[in-house]
């Protein structure tokens, strides 16, 4: 039996609205611990890694571990039918084929509930290297979406250089170039509005705008973005989910001389 | 619908692949008719409407005007002509090629009531389309993906093919019959000399040995064969029949790439063995054999003509004849009769051509004259008797035509892209231990992965420039692992 009671239901449409269009389906491990979701988007240049712990969620139970092979675009397409307000839980048995959403609004006058079908899904589990990152940046998450879209006007990918002042994102294509530099803000009163570069090593990398479009559509979930990186490994974007747990995007460098395909 | 077809074979293949049994069991072809506008049908892998392919039809519609050459084994009842595709009716004017409606196909459901296909189906015009296969293509979000949809092509893998048999060199009698069914595999052509094996009771040769990838139809193998042929003769010499006849299959493991058949024909009187392979490209051999008495005159002579290639697709159609003016040469158009589709088919598109899938059909079809079109119109039915691969996105565009439009590609599958090698590489380098059977999931998924993109079109040239760069990093060990 597996039980998930999130009074904050509105997590749960932010999450699958900021994934579904990078994957189509993935598998939601649930444990005693909590939900994981790790899965890589088609073409295998990004993954996704979502950690929910069970401490986050208002109940949670689950008795046995249970993989649940999620539809996701389905599955959107039912929290949709959630308001923001409501509180979400997601149930199911331990062997069973379908997942069950129960929308409650808040002063508990209406009841929704849902019932979706798993689908079988290829176990592929992939284990994340632990990596330390020569540059670690945050940002406010909203400044990190609109330069993805800004520069995403001027070309296919970004070099993102990292250095001790702060940290500059450049395009260029046929019409020109763009450069966009965001220094580290000197004062700190508001958290959430601050840049800070943390950074053992300059870096610079370059990446595909398409993808960092897709996952700065996780920016509802947090206001603020880390963005880790290190030479020739994947950039990570991460989100954290209040207090539950965190989204994470991996994303590969583009390597030169590779015209633009991840 | 059917709006996408493949033909490749030369006008002289198609034929030999439109060979039938006439009413008295002997085997016929089709005469070649270029078509009176002297428009050409060109062999292509994507052929679209506009194009003029063979169709086979009744000599009937021909006979009283065009005088067609006799085909070996007489004078046949069918002939095979290019048509434009897309039926131009009569009454059209102006260009032919600007017909305002679409007349490529004609649903089952209309063509006895539609004008364009009524009448001429009322005067019989009744003919086959004849393809190697056709594409249709199955929607989803990600754009179109063309399938390539055919005959299975089963007897391609198997050598069981019959004999025929000439009993006496005097006469041109072809006699289907199972007589010495010879079977040779080459497995190494320098063993090929030494090794003969020959298990003479069960009429089976094997020639040992180890290679047979190099097997090219050349010269060479011409002349291989030949001595194997002389070799056996040595080696089975007669044992007292008056005429041994026996029929050489040569096998190549290669997927029935290049099959060569060989027949031997040695009589009892003609010590003679000529063995003449005509190779054409890609699947199939014909075989002519010659016998020559002693006197060296040429006196029997046939033709085996049960077609070893590729079955071609025999749909049904609808033509019709169209003139610029009193003068001008007649325009021969065709529209394929589509129905619904059958229910292995209406996976990818709801609309199939009417496929004739036996010879019986085809006969009745063309056999205007006899089968009134009353009856004939039931042979036009959904039918579960193909076969299908997905093919290339290049094929949606109508002006690709490379050979591979029509070879399988594996979909789903994701191009090797430096970038996922990367991901690839650094989820692998996970700690050990921690996740032990997890990676070795991944690395078979890796590994699957990367043989499936070798299938794959148009991968390689991404790749060079990535791929140096990740060897070095690879060999440098992965810098995960260095803080």
């Amino acid at each position: 039996m597996f039980e998930a009671r999130l009074v904050q239901g509105s997590l749960w449409k932010k999450l699958l609205d900021s994934i579904k269009d990078l994957l189509n389906e993935a598998i939601f491990d649930c444990s005693s611990t909590g939900i994981t979701l790790q899965a890589m988007d088609s073409s295998h240049v990004s993954l996704v890694s979502i950690s929910m712990n069970s401490d986050g969620f208002d109940t949670y139970r689950c008795d046995r571990n249970l993989s649940m092979g999620i539809h996701l675009p389905s599955l959107s397409k039912i929290m949709k039918c959630a308001g923001n307000d409501d509180i979400i839980t997601m149930k199911a048995t331990d062997d069973a084929d379908t997942v069950s959403l129960v929308f409650e609004s808040p002063n508990n006058e209406k009841v929704s509930d849902y019932e979706m079908k798993l689908i079988d899904l290829d176990t592929e589990h992939l284990g994340i290297p632990e990596t330390e990152y020569s540059c670690v940046v945050k940002m406010p998450s909203a400044e990190f979406q609109r330069i993805c879209r800004d520069l995403s006007q001027l070309g296919d990918s970004v070099v993102i250089a990292c250095t001790k002042e702060g940290v500059k994102f450049s395009a260029s294509g046929e019409l020109g170039t763009g450069n966009i530099k965001l220094c580290q803000s000197a004062s700190t009163d508001k958290e959430e509005e601050s840049v800070v570069v943390d950074m053992n090593e300059a870096v610079c990398l370059t990446f595909a705008l398409r993808y960092l479009n897709f996952f700065a559509k996780a920016t509802p979930l947090s206001t603020q973005v880390q963005l880790s990186m290190s030479k020739d490994v994947p950039l990570v974007v991460e989100y954290k989910i209040s207090e539950l747990g965190f989204l994470r995007f991996y994303l590969a460098p583009k390597i030169e001389d590779n015209d633009g395909d991840n | 619908m059917c709006g996408r077809t493949a033909c490749a074979l030369a006008p002289d293949d198609v034929i030999k692949a439109c060979s039938y049994k006439d009413r008295h069991g002997k085997y016929k072809q089709p005469s070649w008719i270029d078509a009176p506008g002297g428009q050409q049908y060109s062999p292509a892998h994507n052929v679209a409407p506009g194009a003029f392919t063979p169709v086979l039809l009744s000599a009937k519609h021909l006979s009283t005007k065009t005088a067609h050459p006799a085909s070996p084994g007489g004078v046949s009842d069918r002939v095979v002509m290019p048509m434009k595709w897309g039926l131009v009716p009569p009454w059209h004017q102006g260009d032919p090629f600007k017909v305002p409606y679409e007349t490529n196909n004609c649903r089952a459901e209309g063509m006895l009531e539609k004008k364009t296909y009524k009448v001429p189906l009322m005067r019989g015009n009744r003919c086959i389309i004849l393809a190697d296969g056709f594409f249709e293509w199955k929607s989803s979000k990600d754009g179109k993906q063309p399938y390539y949809f055919y005959f299975p092509q089963d007897h391609l893998k198997s050598c069981s093919v019959k004999n025929e048999v000439f009993e006496s060199p005097n006469e041109k009698i072809v006699k289907t019959e199972k007589v010495q069914n010879m079977r040779v595999i080459y497995e190494d052509k320098k063993a090929f000399d030494s090794d003969l094996l020959l298990k003479d009771h069960s009429n089976e040769v094997y020639l040992k040995a180890s290679d047979c990838k190099s097997y090219p139809v050349s010269p060479e193998n011409n002349k291989i064969m030949t001595k194997a042929c002389l070799e056996l003769k040595r080696e089975v010499d007669y044992t007292g029949d008056k005429s041994f006849n026996s029929k050489w299959c040569s096998e190549q493991d290669r997927c029935g790439d290049s099959w060569i058949n060989t027949c031997i024909d040695n009589t009892s009187i003609s010590q003679k063995c000529f063995v003449k392979q005509e190779a054409c490209e890609g699947s199939w051999t014909d075989i002519d054999i010659k016998t020559k008495n002693e006197t060296g005159f040429e006196v029997g002579e046939a033709v085996i003509t049960s077609w070893k290639g590729h079955r071609l697709l025999t749909m049904a159609g609808v033509f019709d004849v169209w003139k610029a003016d009193e003068n001008a040469p007649p325009l021969y158009s065709y529209s394929v009769i589509t129905v619904s589709s059958s229910r292995d088919m209406d996976w990818c598109h709801h609309r199939m051509p009417a496929i004739l899938s036996t010879e019986e059909e085809v006969q009745n079809w063309l056999d205007f004259s006899s089968l009134p079109l009353s009856k004939a119109a039931l042979l036009i039915k959904p039918k579960i008797c193909l076969t299908h691969h997905a093919v290339s996105k290049q094929v949606n565009n109508s002006r690709y035509q490379a050979e591979d439009s029509v070879k399988p590609v594996q979909i789903g599958q994701q191009i090797a892209t430096p970038g996922s090698k990367l991901m690839q590489q650094w989820l692998q380098s996970a700690s050990p231990g921690k996740r032990k059977s997890q990676d070795s999931g991944v690395q078979k998924a890796f590994k699957a992965g990367g043989n499936l993109s070798q299938g794959s079109v148009a991968k390689k040239k991404k790749e060079k420039g990535g791929e140096s760069l990740m060897m070095k990093w690879l060999k440098s060990g992965s810098p995960v692992k260095k803080t």
